[in-house]
């Protein structure tokens, strides 16, 4: 495989904001999406350059370069950082215009540093977050809510929501707990001087209202999208409508199909059709929270907690000072007043490797005791007088009556009876 | 071969031999009712269950069923009694225990009473609370069958089995030099 320094080069133009322009060449890194590819720029580290691909038609890239054009502009205002955390990127937001042949190629952007960030998807399985370097913690992971939920709301106060949003498009930075989002191209914008629509959604994190149509309030996509990842960074990556079925209705088998009737078994109030996964977590999170995710999830669109409101919430549980974090008996930090998630899930995931290590043990002795059954009743030792006496027949609390029967006989009541108690079943359910 | 006509020969195949190896004493009407009970209700499950398009059986009935079979069960265990038709509870408990007719009266009232006590607590969850407890109560009465299929496996199929295997053993041991 050739390495990135002996990739073939590309010499393209860009345009700063100010008007300067500059040739540079592109260093080809091997990352390739749906609208274009990412390159390395010779003597610019700092700054990765985006260009679509050749194959796009000539009205979409027109339409790409307007909306670049406008978002190097007009770059939002994001939640301020401090001094001492330098080189975080929080939006890989347009910088400067890409040009090849005089004609608009793509866009640069900051580079958000691999080595320093890990894929949001890591943290909803704690293993995985440990082999990246990232030891998880309750205290850690509302701090990340807190932060992607302030970044949303900075979006939404300069009207540009993301749509699309889901963990895979989000970067954590390990050390500094800050969120990046990737693929800012592809927002939705709606400012009183430019419109532009973002196609691009995913099932599972579309709200129930937008499934077969349209997203026409994109604020309220992106709550609804923001709580479900929120859910799910809190609650070892289960999804908000993952559960087990409860009744006799269908039961969708894709959690779009879930989110489109509402399936959501979380509630402070449970749900009648659907049952909460077992390993959930979710009774350990305090008041506030849960009543933000019923919101979320389980009421109609128009009470949707907003990114504000998570901001607000959370920033009481990630800040140190307010005490509303505490530690367990164990060390782990939990939710004040609350029981600790990280205890409750060690719980359950030992009893049900107990359960089944016992199920294992059982099923592993079941053939000698079988042997040693069959050969206490071949030769009448029996030690327990319940099974000698079982064994033998001879049952002193019921007795048995004096039958004539043959086996055959015996035989066409118990058909008799199983198609009974078969029909029994069969009606009751 | 269809699932559907596959599941009725089963059934077809079983019920024949049942006739086939039948006890040939002469059974008490109050049995045989319960046969024929037994015979129309599985017929309708058959037919509604396997045979006929979804949503043709009528619609409300399906909170009605457990009850309809409870009743059925408890209106037969009533009135054979009083027909003189004897006891239909021996059917359902087995003719191998060794009881009195008076054990055997009040064993069929307290079946009784409880299949009219379970159809009318159907109808109640049923109308009166929200689908998923009527759904919830309905599989939790089924532990009742689950409790009549170990009585039957623990004092009668586990005991006829070990007395088998000792007889088999037995001839074994006796055949040997």
């Amino acid at each position: 495989m050739a390495s990135p320094k002996n990739s073939p080069r590309n010499t393209v133009q860009l345009i700063w904001p100010g008007g300067q322009s500059e040739q540079v060449g592109l260093i080809t890194i091997g990352k390739s999406g749906g609208a274009g590819e990412v390159f390395e720029i010779e003597s610019k580290p700092r700054y990765v350059a985006k260009i679509y691909h050749a194959t796009t038609r000539e009205a979409q890239l027109a339409r790409y370069a307007q909306k670049i054009r406008w978002m190097i502009a007009n770059k939002p205002d994001l939640p301020e950082i401090p001094a001492e955390h330098d080189g975080i990127v929080q939006l890989a937001w347009p910088v400067a215009l890409v040009m090849k042949e005089s004609k608009f190629a793509g866009f640069v952007m900051e580079k958000i540093d691999f080595g320093r960030t890990m894929e949001l998807d890591y943290l909803l399985t704690h293993r995985q977050a440990t082999g990246e370097g990232f030891e998880v913690d309750f205290g850690k992971l509302v701090t990340v809510c807190y932060n992607l939920a302030s970044l949303i709301n900075c979006l939404h106060s300069n009207k540009i929501a993301v749509v699309d949003l889901k963990p895979i498009n989000l970067k954590v930075y390990k050390s500094e707990l800050y969120v990046s989002i990737l693929d800012c191209d592809g927002f939705h914008i709606y400012s009183d001087n430019f419109h532009s629509e973002a196609p691009q959604v995913t099932p599972e994190y579309l709200a129930p209202e937008f499934h077969d149509k349209a997203v026409t309030h994109p604020e309220g996509q992106d709550w609804f999208a923001l709580a479900t990842i929120i859910f799910r960074l809190l609650n070892y990556g289960i999804h908000p409508f993952a559960g087990i079925a409860a009744s006799r209705h269908p039961y969708p088998t894709e959690l779009s199909g879930r989110i489109k009737i509402g399936l959501y078994p979380y509630g402070k109030t449970p749900h009648n059709s659907v049952r909460a996964t077992p390993a959930s977590i979710h009774e350990s999170f305090p008041d506030s929270i849960r009543e933000l995710f019923d919101r979320a999830f389980a009421s109609m669109p128009s009470g949707r907690a907003t990114a504000y409101e998570w901001a607000t919430v959370l920033e009481t549980y990630a800040n140190k000072s307010t005490g509303h974090m505490s530690q367990c008996l164990k060390g782990h930090l939990q939710f004040s007043g609350k029981s600790c998630p990280t205890c409750l899930r060690e719980a359950i995931i030992q009893g049900h490797a107990e359960r089944q290590r016992r199920f294992m043990t059982q099923l592993q002795a079941t053939p000698a005791r079988s042997v040693r059954y069959s050969k206490q009743t071949l030769t009448g030792t029996h030690i327990s007088p319940f099974q000698a006496a079982l064994a033998q027949g001879q049952f002193n609390l019921v007795r048995l009556a004096t039958s004539g029967s043959s086996n055959r006989n015996v035989i066409s009541f118990e058909i008799l009876w199983i198609v009974g108690l078969i029909v029994t079943f069969w009606w009751v359910k | 071969m269809t699932l559907a006509l596959a599941v009725t020969l089963l059934i077809c195949a079983l019920l024949f031999v049942s006739w086939l190896w039948r006890p040939r004493q002469t059974a008490e009407p109050g049995v045989w009712v319960l046969l024929i009970a037994y015979a129309l209700l599985g017929t309708w499950a058959l037919w509604f269950g396997l045979y006929s398009a979804s949503g043709q059986e009528p619609a409300g009935f399906v909170f009605w069923k457990p009850t309809v079979m409870y009743w059925t069960l408890s209106i037969i265990l009533i009135v054979a009694p009083l027909l003189g038709w004897g006891y239909p509870v021996k059917a359902i408990f087995g003719t191998y225990f060794a009881f009195s007719k008076m054990q055997w009266r009040w064993m069929n009232r307290g079946l009784a009473a409880l299949c009219a006590l379970l159809g009318g607590v159907n109808l109640l969850v049923a109308f009166n609370t929200a689908e998923g407890n009527w759904v919830g109560h309905k599989f939790s009465t089924m532990i009742i069958l689950l409790f009549l299929m170990l009585f039957r496996m623990i004092f009668i199929w586990f005991p006829t089995l070990t007395i088998v295997a000792i007889k088999l053993y037995r001839r074994a041991i006796a055949l040997l030099p």
